[in-house]
């Protein structure tokens, strides 16, 4: 009878030695080894793509975050905070007297003072006020100005449109500036109980000194003093008399 | 520090004006247009009468003009509009000109 081979169609690893079983072991190793780098890879990478996307992101968000509600101290600037129909008076029988007080840090050789002692508003109207601040050293100095307002349970419903606090203002030696504040209170105030029994607010702004830590703050003026006309004269007679004229010999000695 | 109120925690947290610093005006531009405006506050005893209010408008307007104050709509401001026939004068030229 013929002897035909059966076909190998199964894998008998019990013909294997033990050496080739070791190979085929860590072939697998290695091909889910290099699975699992690879899925880490593109998790890493995602995460780095995610984050880049967030810090690109994140200044137009942060911007957009601070003008509508401050935060940070930048000055709110999204409309929505003062629209037109806050800027309406409300028609009540009294009106709010807004008076302005001031101080000067001891270390600031300004004087620093309010023009008008008080002014009385509606809520809702717009008022202007005005402060005078003059430097009298003879150097240029860097001053910023802080607000408090009293009572402190009415300061929720003093807005400010524009002043001079908050940021660092140069006066240079000798200068005098008109530093004017535009707010409103607001509508709301006449509608809380709260408030029914103020009928008086304090606005209170002192000035300190600004500090670098270079001591740019404090600079030397850049403007000459003045000379009057009698200064002049003697300036230029002494000038004359330091300069003699120079005398040129070599005319006496041809004549 | 005088002045300061102790009693509300809320007053501790100050909110920064709307629209950041005027710019100084170190050239006294507007310095005409503030002293009529405070010459007006103290004939109605400071009361914010509509005259000076207009006159106020008078001196932000001038503030526009010489860029040391954004444009703005006067609404914007809680202002009144031009009247139609000024054309743009200041309340003081247009009743210079009656």
């Amino acid at each position: 009878s013929v002897n035909s081979e059966q076909p190998k169609h199964t894998f008998d690893i019990s013909k294997l030695t033990r050496n080739e079983i070791q190979q085929l072991r860590e072939l697998k190793r290695a091909r889910e080894r290099k699975f699992k780098d690879r899925t880490v890879a593109f998790y890493f990478s995602s995460v780095a793509v995610l984050f880049l996307g967030l810090a690109y992101a994140a200044v137009p968000l942060y911007r957009a975050i601070c003008a509508r509600t401050g935060f940070g101290g930048i000055p709110i600037t999204d409309r929505r905070k003062f629209t037109d129909d806050k800027l309406i008076p409300v028609d009540t029988e009294k009106r709010i007297r807004i008076s302005f007080t001031s101080e000067v840090s001891q270390i600031l050789p300004w004087k620093f003072v309010p023009q008008q002692r008080e002014v009385y508003v509606l809520p809702g109207e717009t008022a202007l006020a005005f402060y005078k601040a003059k430097n009298y050293s003879d150097k240029d100095i860097i001053g910023m100005a802080t607000y408090s307002i009293a009572p402190g349970e009415a300061a929720q419903y003093f807005n400010k449109i524009q002043c001079f606090c908050f940021e660092e203002q140069k006066l240079a030696a000798g200068e005098e500036i008109d530093m004017p504040v535009f707010f409103f209170i607001d509508p709301d105030f006449a509608s809380d109980p709260a408030m029914r029994n103020i009928d008086d607010i304090i606005l209170h702004y002192t000035f300190f000194r600004a500090h670098y830590g270079d001591g740019t703050a404090v600079s030397d003026s850049k403007k000459e003093p003045e000379m009057n006309a009698d200064e002049k004269a003697a300036s230029l007679a002494n000038a004359a008399i330091l300069s003699p004229e120079v005398i040129d010999t070599r005319k006496d000695n041809s004549n | 520090m005088s002045g300061n109120p102790g009693s509300s925690l809320s007053a501790l947290r100050p909110t920064p004006p709307e629209r950041g610093s005027f710019p100084l005006d170190h050239d006294g531009e507007c310095t005409k247009y503030m002293q009529e405006y405070l010459k007006c506050m103290q004939l109605v005893q400071n009361e914010n009468a509509m005259n000076c209010r207009l006159l106020a408008k008078d001196y932000l307007r001038c503030r526009m003009d010489h860029q040391l104050m954004d444009y703005d709509e006067w609404s914007h401001l809680g202002l009144p509009e031009d009247a139609p026939g000024n054309n743009g004068k200041t309340i003081k030229d247009a009743t210079d000109n009656k």
